[in-house]
């Protein structure tokens, strides 16, 4: 087994016996993120369960740019280099609350250049492209927008993280008042 | 029509009704809901906007009544609905002695919320924290609303993306996200 496909099945496993809820964890993040005046008070209360899914409540003004379709976002607020950012995600559940898939991503401008800035994270439902390496089962892009077609798409591969660990991942890079504390003392060498 | 509302002030729904029991601190609110489902999912919801405060979960209004000095948020799950309205409206003023926040649970025309139309000191009291559940869309309204959003059917969509035509975009993957949650809910 190539260290690829060990990747996607340690994946696969965490995934299949991970069951958690999802939406309680999300919205205990944004209660931290609001606390640090870092997005509206009222942002936690738009992120719902319905069946099979956790979804952001959709409210005009909060949409992210897409071309087709809307999606639904939370503006977020006094990051020191970033203008603009905007905070989206769904998360797809199999029936008893196992993860099917997920997507989350922050966009916005850079405050010093004005360029577009995008991490999107992405846990695929089933193997895509050429393979595990190419196109790693979870993976993070960064920096380029793919959906610019004249973009060479980048996925940098990630062991398994449940939703809540990836928002806290794509939080604390922009806002690092967001690093959570530490539970323990480091083990001793 | 909820005493609890009427058609110049229609009752909140549940995006913004949770924020004035958390963010006003209102005592006592009422959410009605549709069907057992969108209880327990609101149940859950519920104690994760409370976290950190303690949620409690109890079944009559003199169990609630014992929590009322508690640092905690208190949901009402009636095991008798109507009794329970009864006796918030008769003892309401002391479940504001204390630090405690009751949300009572009622499903939309069961005998609690038919048991409202008497408790008008209840009702008015606390109708500015009440909310309301939506009832959930059903799986062919859900598809309904894709298809007519997207221009095609999700198991179009699917198959579309599924032989590598549609680009990996954000966008993209939200949809993907909605076909995956519809092609899951079907039987």
């Amino acid at each position: 087994m190539t260290r690829w496909e060990l990747l996607r099945s340690e994946i696969e496993s965490a995934r299949d016996l991970k069951k958690q809820l999802w939406e309680t964890e999300i919205i205990k993040l944004l209660t931290r993120l609001s606390s640090h005046g870092l997005c509206g008070a009222h942002e936690r209360y738009r992120v719902k369960r319905r069946s099979n899914a956790v979804e952001i409540e959709p409210r005009a003004g909060a949409t992210m740019p897409t071309v087709k379709a809307h999606v639904p976002a939370i503006l977020l607020k006094e990051l020191p280099h970033l203008d603009d950012p905007k905070l989206a995600f769904r998360i797809a559940l199999h029936r008893d609350g196992r993860l099917e898939q997920y997507t989350m991503s922050l966009v916005g401008k850079d405050k010093s250049t004005g360029a577009p800035w995008y991490v999107r994270i992405d846990l695929d439902d089933e193997q895509k492209g050429e393979g595990p390496c190419g196109h790693p089962l979870r993976h993070a892009h960064i920096g380029s927008d793919p959906s610019n077609k004249h973009a060479q798409p980048v996925r940098v591969p990630l062991p398994w993280l449940a939703p809540h660990d990836a928002l806290e991942w794509m939080l604390a890079n922009v806002a690092p008042a967001l690093e959570p504390p530490a539970t323990s003392p480091p083990a001793a060498e | 029509m909820s005493p609890l509302a009427d058609a110049a002030s229609p009752l909140a729904d549940d995006t913004i009704g949770p924020a004035a029991v958390f963010e006003l601190a209102e005592p006592i609110s009422i959410a009605i809901f549709h069907d057992p489902s969108s209880r327990d999912e609101l149940i859950e919801r519920l104690a994760a906007l409370a976290s950190p405060t303690a949620t409690k979960l109890v079944r009559s209004g003199e169990e609630a009544l014992a929590c009322a000095r508690d640092e905690a948020l208190v949901l009402v799950d009636p095991s008798n609905p109507a009794a329970t309205v009864t006796f918030f409206d008769r003892n309401r003023d002391h479940f504001t002695l204390g630090p405690a926040r009751f949300v009572l649970l009622l499903m939309r025309g069961g005998s609690g919320e038919r048991a409202l139309q008497d408790a008008t000191s209840l009702s008015s009291f606390a109708r500015d924290a009440s909310f309301e559940v939506g009832r959930s869309p059903s799986i062919a309204e859900l598809e309904k609303t894709f298809e007519a959003t997207h221009g095609k059917s999700f198991t179009d969509w699917l198959a579309e993306w599924r032989s590598g035509a549609l680009p990996d975009t954000l966008e993209n993957n939200h949809i993907l996200s909605e076909a995956l949650s519809l092609e899951e809910g079907r039987p």
